[in-house]
């Protein structure tokens, strides 16, 4: 019976540990989504910006 | 949503096969309860195998092809594979230390050769974030990858090239698998706990890959904006051909990932 | 590039290292008897299968036979082994072999097979069996 506390500390690691990854990868990926999303406003600002500056010096060469 | 669902579907699987391999199966007649911990310390090693294998695979991938795909593929396996390869130690020690009467053994071939795979696969994550430039990190990686994942055949196979305190494995060799030296109701226990890990593993990827991609993305953004406003300075203070110059030093504005080598800043 | 030289050369340090020390994890009983009077001077470790009907005493001073087969070592320990040992199963014990033949151990450690049994009626625990 004294090893009981051996199973539950191999089950409870093992299995807590793989909720705990999840849970952070989860957190990781929620927050690269938003960093995402605010620089996926460059794209439309450079677009804006294209005719402007960096195309014609792009003819240019 | 479909990952979601295999989420949710993997944490089922993974309850289920817990309780059935805590409470449904008896405990091994010499071993006792300790022995319910080899399901989790199995399923976990051979995962953590398949992982690296992937690593490997990927690796090559991105050598032949060229797609940052392929890194991302290759990252998710390391990294998920470090943390199988430390679970399945912990389980070990957990189930050694009532059987054996010992944790930990360093002189042990199984137990030496799985520490030096968890510290390969650390060292692989480690190089990983010594280059910022994509495309040549990828190719160290690939190839470092590939160095490391010769240690997997080593570390299975080190319980039968030499003595130590570790067991064969039960179901090492296509003949053990048709005559398993367990019951059937241990094997099954440990086959259910193997679907739950891996359906876990799979879930685990496919969101790890996600996130590299998104960092990928995010690392790119955030280069063509230094560029930008290296640019935008530079234009304001300086003749025409300095922009032009700087320019052609830059990527294609396009989204794609896979822009042309920056030359060293 | 020489981060990976680094990790090739700590590979290659690790293998062939790792297999000279792996190949002498233990000593059977013969190859420790083998190497006559050196056999007494070092710390080493001695696997074997505990000889069925040789274990005595209580845990703390215990005494058995460990066996290859071919030749047999007496180890007397007073450091208990885990609840898994018992006659008929390998061991490796560390420590010293006295010059009175009798290797007195400093830890026992159970080297359980890959076999594994659930308890039914006709079932029996390898102790059991082995004594």
């Amino acid at each position: 019976m004294r090893d009981v506390a051996f199973v539950i500390a191999g089950y409870g690691v093992i299995l807590g540990g793989l909720a705990i990854y999840a849970l952070i990868l989860g957190r990781r990926l929620r927050n690269a989504r938003r960093e995402a999303s605010s620089v996926a406003e460059v794209p439309a600002e450079r677009d804006a910006e294209q005719p402007s500056a960096p195309s014609p010096s792009r003819g240019a060469e | 949503m479909r990952t979601r669902i295999l989420g949710f579907g993997a944490l089922a699987t993974v309850a289920l096969a817990a309780m059935f391999g805590l409470f449904v199966v008896p405990a091994d007649l010499n071993q006792g309860d300790a022995q319910r911990i080899m399901y989790v310390h199995v399923a976990s090693a051979w995962i953590a195998y398949l992982s690296f294998i992937v690593t490997a695979l990927a690796g090559i991938g991105w050598l032949v092809r060229r797609d940052l795909r392929f890194d991302a593929v290759a990252l998710a396996g390391a990294e998920i594979g470090v943390i199988f390869t430390a679970l399945a130690i912990w389980g070990g020690m957990m189930w050694a230390r009532p059987v054996w009467g010992t944790f930990w053994q360093w002189e042990d071939p199984r137990l030496t050769t799985t520490a030096l795979l968890l510290a390969l696969y650390i060292g692989y994550l480690l190089l990983r974030r010594l280059s910022d430039d994509p495309r040549r990190r990828a190719t160290r990686a690939a190839v470092v990858g590939l160095v490391a994942a010769v240690d997997i055949p080593i570390v299975h196979f080190s319980v039968i090239w030499w003595r130590g305190l570790h067991q064969a494995p039960t179901f090492g060799s296509p003949d053990r698998l048709l005559h398993p030296a367990a019951p059937m109701q241990f094997v099954a226990a440990l086959l259910l706990m193997l679907l739950a890990v891996t359906l876990a593993w799979l879930y685990l990827m496919i969101r790890r890959y996600q996130l590299a991609r998104l960092e990928t993305l995010l690392e790119e953004a955030a280069r063509l904006g230094r560029l930008r406003s290296a640019r935008a300075s530079v234009a304001r203070t300086a003749p025409v051909d300095i922009t032009a110059a700087v320019d052609a030093a830059a990527p294609q504005p396009s989204r794609s990932t896979s822009s042309a080598e920056e030359p060293a800043r | 590039m020489l981060a990976v030289a680094a990790v090739v050369a700590v590979i290659a340090y690790f293998a062939l290292s790792g297999v000279g020390n792996a190949l002498v994890y233990y000593l059977t009983p013969s190859e420790l008897l083998a190497r006559g009077d050196r056999a007494f001077d070092e710390t080493v470790r001695l696997g074997g299968l505990v000889k069925p009907g040789s274990v005595s005493g209580p845990a703390t001073d215990l005494r058995f036979v460990l066996t290859d087969e071919t030749h047999e070592i007496p180890v007397h320990s007073t450091v208990a082994p885990t609840s898994s040992f018992r006659a008929g199963v390998g061991a490796v014990v560390e420590g010293r072999l006295g010059r009175n033949g009798v290797f007195e151990a400093t830890q026992v450690l159970v080297k359980h097979d890959e076999n594994y049994v659930a308890p039914s009626p006709g079932a029996v625990p390898s102790h059991i069996v082995g004594s």
